[in-house]
């Protein structure tokens, strides 16, 4: 969104619908949120743009073009921008304008094959972007559209079920029964001491986002926790059943994604956490997969 | 299919519940005393053990032992260690080592360290020398 402190026209661009999407709240950079609305994976993109001229002047161009951007950027190695798909559409040839003008731009479902992601270190954007090119500068105006991909109920979902512990000091069978969870599903499970023998303090359970970029060897990754959540007080014994229930709804989480593009990863992890009187942390990770559920009522 | 029942849980049994936890470890180091005279003085501390952990012989115990045996100890558990990172001792001491309150000062970082030490899961269930230093009536290292 550039806006030149002596341009001589102003640009509107006006989604079709826009009123009657819903949309969604993202921050883009530090603290400067903004309001996209929300398309779904094949579904058209139209609109307007409004051309209005100040003071009366006119307006030589060397024309009007609407382009519709699917990119992947890369904050962590600043400027590295690639784009995935990207149509055009001119709207005016170059010339002359003297009064103000409407044009109406359609790009007929329009394939996003991938979710709009905003993360630590990687974005996935789709933009809409008028530029009225002219010898001295273009002047553009762009809109950010959010993709949301829905998939359909898993063919396979099996539970996790895991033994671990530590050879003649701890002992647990944990099981969680689902692998892939949608993003407003409920995670139940169950915890069950065979021996203890440390001085448990707690156990929590927390999820968390490990977000990776780029293909080995230029392979970074950074993890974020996005909640943690206490299950137990105190010092259980052998024999005895902690129950889990866990409730998606309310915490930002995004669908897992990988390869994006073979570009970005984002993976989401249970990491299972017992705390003893030391703080000692005992801990053992579980991949699981999310994925957005088409809301009946949407 | 019920997706929010609970899922079923192993019965635990009664004995089970309200049976003592196997993680009972009491350590306190009390008890300094002096002795000797003159150049071979040297204080002793009384390390005093309740537990009903299986890695010590003893449920109950009490031994004494010297700054330098601890000095030992703590070398050895260097040596044994592979992940773990031991904690250090409390200083040596130059000057006024039977003064009270440096004597007091010094009880505490020896209790400290034992329990940090002793509580330890992978110092518990892989150390040869935890549980003499603990419950030996003499500590007897192995140069």
């Amino acid at each position: 969104m550039d806006y030149f402190f002596k341009s001589p026209i102003d640009v509107d661009l006006h989604l079709d619908n826009e009123e009657e999407r819903t949309f969604v709240d993202y921050e883009f950079e530090q603290g400067r949120k903004d309001k996209a609305p929300i398309y779904e994976s094949d579904e058209t993109v139209k609109g307007t743009v409004m051309i209005r001229l100040k003071d009366g002047r006119k307006l030589d161009h060397d024309g009007v073009k609407i382009e519709f951007i699917g990119q992947i950027e890369n904050t962590y190695d600043k400027g590295n921008i690639h784009e995935f798909t990207r149509s055009v559409q001119e709207l005016a040839s170059p010339g002359e304008m003297r009064h103000a003008q409407m044009f109406e731009f359609e790009f007929k479902h329009v394939d996003k094959p991938y979710e709009s992601y905003i993360g630590k270190n990687v974005k996935l954007r789709y933009i809409c972007r008028v530029t009225v090119s002219r010898k001295m500068k273009d002047v553009i105006r762009e809109k950010d559209l959010w993709v949301y991909r829905f998939e359909n109920e898993p063919e396979t979902n099996s539970l996790i079920r895991m033994d671990v512990g530590i050879d003649e000091c701890l002992h647990i069978e944990f099981e969680y029964s689902k692998n892939k969870y949608h993003l407003k599903d409920v995670i139940i499970g169950k915890i069950y001491f065979i021996l203890v023998r440390i001085k448990v303090q707690r156990m929590e359970v927390s999820i968390i986002r490990r977000e990776t970029i780029g293909t080995s060897p230029n392979q970074y990754s950074n993890s974020e926790t996005i909640t943690r959540f206490q299950i137990m007080d105190g010092n259980p014994n052998r024999g005895e059943t902690i129950p889990l229930r866990m409730f998606l709804n309310g915490y930002a989480l995004t669908p897992t994604f990988r390869d994006v593009n073979k570009k970005f990863s984002v993976r989401y992890y249970l990491s299972l956490i017992l705390v003893d009187e030391d703080q000692r942390r005992y801990f053992k990770q579980s991949e699981i997969t999310l994925w957005r559920r088409r809301d009946e009522h949407e | 299919m019920d997706k929010l029942s609970r899922p079923e849980i192993r019965q635990q049994t009664t004995q089970q519940m309200y049976d003592v936890p196997e993680n009972i470890l009491e350590i306190d180091v009390i008890n300094p005393q002096t002795h000797g005279i003159g150049r071979n003085m040297f204080t002793t501390y009384e390390i005093v053990c309740r537990t009903n952990m299986p890695y010590f012989r003893l449920h109950n115990s009490s031994v004494r032992r010297r700054y330098s045996e601890f000095e030992k100890f703590h070398d050895m558990l260097e040596r044994e260690s592979g992940r773990v990172s031991i904690p250090p001792l409390p200083g040596k001491i130059f000057t006024q080592r039977f003064r009270d309150d440096v004597i007091e000062e010094r009880r505490q970082g020896l209790e400290n360290f034992l329990r940090l030490v002793a509580g330890h899961p992978l110092i518990q269930t892989h150390s040869r020398v935890l549980s003499s230093f603990l419950q030996s009536p003499e500590f007897k290292p192995t140069p």
